[in-house]
């Protein structure tokens, strides 16, 4: 073992200076937070979809005759999850943040834990007030996931009702009625399918690795019916007879055929049964066509359609909302105020919310948009040339809030595996919901 | 007579069947092995397989193993359309230089706590030793802040700073030193006049040839593998490492199956470059120690 001498006064010197220039460049290159208010911006937008990005490109026209300002754009794309996780460790940096970003419904609920989203995030309230009439043009269902203390923190990207999707063409062929009004009669219709045809009428997602997926099945219904996970409070209300009954009614169609198991409501699985014919129809958001079917079954266009779902002979709406983004801005930036115009401009306006439908089928969060009488002639060409539009405003009244609580997550994950275990028949869907409740508040504290 | 034969039969048998038994044992090895093989060959072969099929029919059933209709447009599409090759050279010269940062520092470091004597050297090597325990997500934002409160956060920089002095490296270099450089060698280069740098480089450092691969490789995988550091850090899509990039097919609802396997494919070409390389130092580097001299 060698001892070496100590080291000379110069070489420790250096190191010294060295230090000393590392720390006086530390204290420069901050932002500069004096806010533009009219002339070029570069709005740094975060988001998940590309559709997203191609939407707000084309917008920028439009944007730059409404306002003071001429925009540019800068797109960074990153899982829905990442995004939020990005944000966090930037804006605790201090260096970084974008100044728009797109929260993914499932990934906001981290942003409302604590006084994250009002540090971070401006406060869209005083901006809709500012506009007449707007407030109460837009859907308090939409804008109830983004907000929290009666502050609207985002701008949601669409409408996401739930309808029923179903195989036209097999529905004819096998002589099911396409307009069986409630689900329990629905379900006898789909337990003689299945034994028949081996087909279903209803799916359930079993995607281990991703928990939501695995809600979601459970959750549309449950919305449906008039059940919900938190309250405006954030306070869980799962463990309700509205759920137990929406469980009881899934593990029953389980049994019986109607329902059937998938591991990926998006992937190798849920493609397989649809080539196979094995699913011949699901309850599933609107953007599930062009996100779950199109890319799946291209070969399939023009057999499907869509129609209202049943409902639930004790009760409940015909729809649900499943999924959605939520555009925010970051507050006390430079572009804080031109990327707030920017959303408003582009999003939030009859013309924008239109061509939001047209360009990405995502449907207005504006109500008076769904009398537009350019987006009620469109025809689907997917679904058999179907005017859905009318549809989708029918059953506008019908879409229920969503709350969300910060711990979110938690819940989907206790949920998840009690979900698994009920469909798998270990466990009742009373003690799953029970069980679930428990776990929950023993994990999340409240 | 009997006698006499009765014990030479049965040992015959014996041995037949003793050696009938080794070849069914062994038989069943090869076969496990194969399976094995199987196993971790399929998620591969079927990614090179889909990333010549049309999207439409990566998950057709019956499943196809051969592309039919064989096609490049995934490939195409992904350095057409996508910023591929920019994550591509982001990734790889990265790792590269991350990798021969990392083992020329761990090296030293390494050689440092193995053969020299100094104040505070068993505190040192402690805390080195004990921060393998802690996971990288713990330590992301505080070095993430420290970086760019110091003006050091560029990506370039950045990105490679978390593998360029690796407690799993300096740790198995010190282990490396330790067993295989005699300190009489060292001793014998000090009375020859040569200075301490130039013992390090000159007969440290060819002794270390097989660890030094082995770390090379793990650095380099790491590195290149890394998803959690570069989220954070980068947010010009055009800088996006590997990981990064592919993952922005995949997030968005329309799961972009066919060009995430092609460009698994592409991506995985320079790891493999790397082992077929640095194969030989690898192995025996892996082996130090396992064999008992």
């Amino acid at each position: 073992m060698y001892t070496p001498p100590p080291l000379p006064r110069r070489t420790l010197l250096r190191g010294a200076l060295g230090l000393g220039t590392a720390t006086a460049l530390a204290a420069c290159g901050r932002d500069s937070t004096t806010a533009r208010t009219s002339g070029d911006v570069d709005l740094a937008l975060w988001t998940h979809d590309p559709g997203y990005e191609a939407f707000f490109r084309k917008g920028i026209p439009e944007a730059d005759r409404l306002a003071d300002f001429r925009y540019h754009l800068t797109v960074t794309r990153a899982g829905p999850a990442d995004i939020v996780t990005k944000l966090l460790a930037q804006a605790v940096a201090g260096r970084g943040t974008p100044d728009m970003a797109g929260f993914e419904i499932g990934s906001f609920p981290r942003m409302l834990r604590g006084d994250i989203s009002e540090r971070l995030l401006h406060d869209f309230t005083p901006d809709i007030a500012a506009v007449p009439g707007l407030k109460n043009d837009l859907l308090p269902a939409r804008t109830a996931p983004y907000s929290k203390d009666g502050r609207v923190y985002a701008l949601d990207s669409d409408t996401p009702m739930v309808v029923y999707y179903y195989r036209d063409d097999l529905f004819t062929k096998y002589g099911l009625a396409k307009d069986t009004p409630t689900w329990e009669e629905f379900a006898e219709l789909g337990a003689r399918v299945h034994k028949d045809h081996n087909a279903s009428l209803c799916v359930v997602s079993t995607n281990g690795s991703d928990t939501a997926q695995i809600v979601q099945s459970f959750q549309m219904l449950l919305y449906q019916r008039g059940g919900a996970f938190f309250d405006a409070d954030q306070q869980l209300v799962l463990d309700s007879a509205e759920a137990e009954e929406v469980l009881g009614f899934l593990c029953k169609g389980l049994r019986s055929g109607f329902v059937i198991d998938i591991s990926d409501y998006y992937g190798a699985a849920m493609q397989t049964a649809l080539k196979q014919g094995r699913v011949i129809g699901l309850p599933m958001a609107i953007w599930y066509k062009s996100y779950g079917l199109v890319p799946n079954v291209p070969e399939q266009k023009g057999k499907w359609r869509v129609r209202a779902m049943p409902r639930f002979a004790e009760g409940g709406g015909t729809t649900a909302a499943l999924g959605g983004t939520g555009f925010g801005v970051i507050k006390d930036k430079a572009n804080t105020r031109a990327a707030t115009d920017f959303l408003l401009n582009t999003w939030l306006t009859h013309e924008g919310q239109v061509r939001r439908f047209i360009e990405t089928g995502y449907l207005p969060t504006r109500r008076s948009v769904f009398e537009d009488p350019q987006l009620r002639g469109l025809k689907d060409d997917f679904c058999g040339g179907q005017r859905l539009f009318g549809l989708y405003r029918d059953l506008l009244p019908d879409v229920p809030p969503q709350h969300t609580s910060p711990d979110q997550s938690i819940l989907f994950d206790v949920l998840a595996g009690n979900l698994l275990r009920a469909y798998r028949g270990d466990v009742s869907p009373r003690q799953a919901l029970r069980r679930t409740a428990e776990e929950f508040r023993d994990q999340a504290g409240r | 007579m009997s006698a006499t034969t009765s014990p030479i039969r049965t040992s015959t048998h014996a041995s037949v069947r003793s050696s009938a038994g080794a070849r069914s044992r062994r038989g069943l090895l090869y076969l496990t092995l194969v399976l094995l093989l199987l196993a971790f060959l399929a998620p591969l072969v079927w990614a090179l397989s889909g990333s010549f099929k049309p999207r439409g029919d990566i998950f057709a059933y019956p499943p196809k193993l051969l592309p039919d209709p064989f096609t490049l447009h995934n490939y195409r599409a992904l350095i057409e359309d996508q910023p591929f090759a920019q994550w591509f050279v982001m990734s790889t010269v990265v790792a590269v230089v991350a990798t021969v940062v990392s083992v020329f520092v761990c090296a030293l470091a390494g050689y440092g706590f193995a053969k020299f004597r100094f104040a505070g050297k068993r505190l040192l090597f402690g805390v080195m030793f004990s921060s393998l325990s802690i996971p990288f997500a713990v330590i992301l934002v505080p070095l993430f802040v420290i970086l760019v409160k110091t003006g050091l956060g560029s990506p370039w920089f950045a990105l490679i700073v978390p593998w360029v002095a690796p407690a799993f490296g300096i740790f198995m270099m010190q282990q490396y030193i330790v067993q295989s450089v005699p300190d009489s060698v060292l001793e014998a280069a000090r009375i020859d006049g040569a200075s301490e740098f130039g013992i390090f480089r000159r007969i440290v450092l060819p002794l270390l040839r097989p660890s030094l691969g082995a770390l090379a490789v793990w650095t380099f995988l790491q590195s290149y593998n890394s998803f959690l550091w570069p989220l954070v850090l980068v947010s010009d899509s055009s800088q996006y490492t590997l990981p990064l990039g592919l993952q922005t097919l995949f997030v968005s609802e329309q799961r972009q199956y066919d060009l995430v396997m092609a460009g698994a494919v592409l991506a995985v070409l320079p790891a493999v470059a790397l082992f077929v390389l640095l194969r030989k130092q690898l192995l025996e580097g892996l082996s130090t120690g396992a064999v008992k001299g």
